[in-house]
């Protein structure tokens, strides 16, 4: 640059002794329109009356809510629930134990079904050892078959019984007969 | 951006840009204005604010200057050319400030800006040449040519003599 000439150096200092018309605007005016300026970038205009207005609009729906209130149903829904179980092991089948014949002393109670089942088997086998001693004879007579008289025989006792027997109800037992005389010595 | 460094660039650079903008359009005001709240928008903040400052409001007061002269009558034209650009100073042995706003009005607008920018802007040459885009000894010439032909129009009343 060429050096300065001193006319244009006493020109350039008069110019600077002039002040410029100061602007004609509002200072405070500019920096509060650079402050609104300054934030309407980050946050969209309709930003806040939206969220106001959805506010509201929540608020009103609760109102309602609250105003009427309805009753709560309560739905029962099946759900298919798959329950697993263990299978028990499989075991080999046991011989069932022979029991010995009862006595009558082992009579248990009757109360219960398996009780009166054992106790008709047990009757049945008293029967059945009444009828291997007795004899037929002893057995009541049928119901279906209408009943013989027969003079001859003399009645019965119903209350004379064997000795080792027990009295079951609803069977007349016969009297007893009278073995005969064995002569032991005639035998030997 | 900081409030206290917005006050200070409008306290010490919104005179100058209005004279600056004026250049170009009439209502360099608004321009000054709008250049003010764009450069708050920036982010980040500009480093050189002043360069940046007068580029813009160069940039603002040419477009604003395009608007007007498809609008230009009688009325506004001889209300800008009335219009005083510098304060009447208090220093009687300075410039006479109506004259001297004549004489600033009638350079051509390449010369008026760099004595503008260089004077009461603050800004360098290079500065300049980077606002206007040619080089910093381009902007020096101008600057010469046109402190010569302000000297010519002012009829030399660069320095008065001082009464005693």
């Amino acid at each position: 640059m060429p050096p300065p000439d001193e006319e244009i150096d006493r020109l350039h200092d008069a110019l600077k002794r002039l002040a410029p018309q100061p602007a004609n605007f509002s200072r405070d005016a500019l920096l509060f329109a650079a402050g609104q300026a300054s934030t309407k970038g980050r946050i969209p205009v309709w930003f806040w009356p939206s969220v106001s207005g959805l506010l509201a609009c929540v608020c009103l729906v609760l109102t309602c809510f609250l105003i009427s209130p309805t009753e709560i149903s309560i739905k029962y829904v099946e759900v298919a629930k798959t329950v697993y179980v263990e299978r028990p092991a499989v075991l080999s089948p046991q011989p069932k134990p022979v029991l010995p014949p009862l006595t009558s002393s082992e009579l248990p109670v009757l109360s219960t079904p398996v009780n009166l089942e054992v106790a008709e088997r047990q009757r049945m086998w008293q029967i059945r050892q009444e009828v291997m001693r007795w004899g037929v004879e002893m057995l009541p007579p049928s119901k279906m078959a209408e009943p013989i008289p027969s003079p001859s025989k003399p009645p019965m006792n119903p209350v004379v019984i064997a000795p080792p027997t027990f009295a079951i109800p609803g069977i007349i037992i016969p009297k007893k007969r009278q073995l005969p005389d064995l002569d032991w010595e005639e035998l030997d | 951006m900081d409030a206290d460094l917005l006050g200070y660039l409008i306290d010490r650079y919104s005179a100058a840009l209005v004279l600056y903008a004026g250049t170009w359009c009439r209502t360099p005001e608004d321009v000054v204005q709008e250049v003010f709240i764009k450069f708050v928008r920036q982010s980040p903040t500009p480093m050189n604010a002043a360069g940046w400052l007068y580029r813009a409001a160069r940039n603002a007061a040419i477009s604003a200057g395009r608007s007007e002269r498809r609008r230009t009558n009688h009325e506004g034209a001889a209300a800008a050319k009335a219009e005083l650009l510098f304060v009447p100073p208090d220093d009687q042995t300075g410039l006479d400030a109506s004259q001297a706003s004549e004489a600033l009005k009638q350079l051509p607008d390449e010369q008026r800006e760099v004595i503008v920018a260089h004077i009461w802007g603050g800004l360098t040459f290079e500065q300049i040449s980077d606002l206007t885009g040619g080089s910093a000894a381009t902007a020096w010439r101008r600057y010469t040519a046109g402190l010569n032909q302000l000297k010519q129009l002012m009829g030399e009343p660069c320095h008065r003599p001082t009464k005693k």
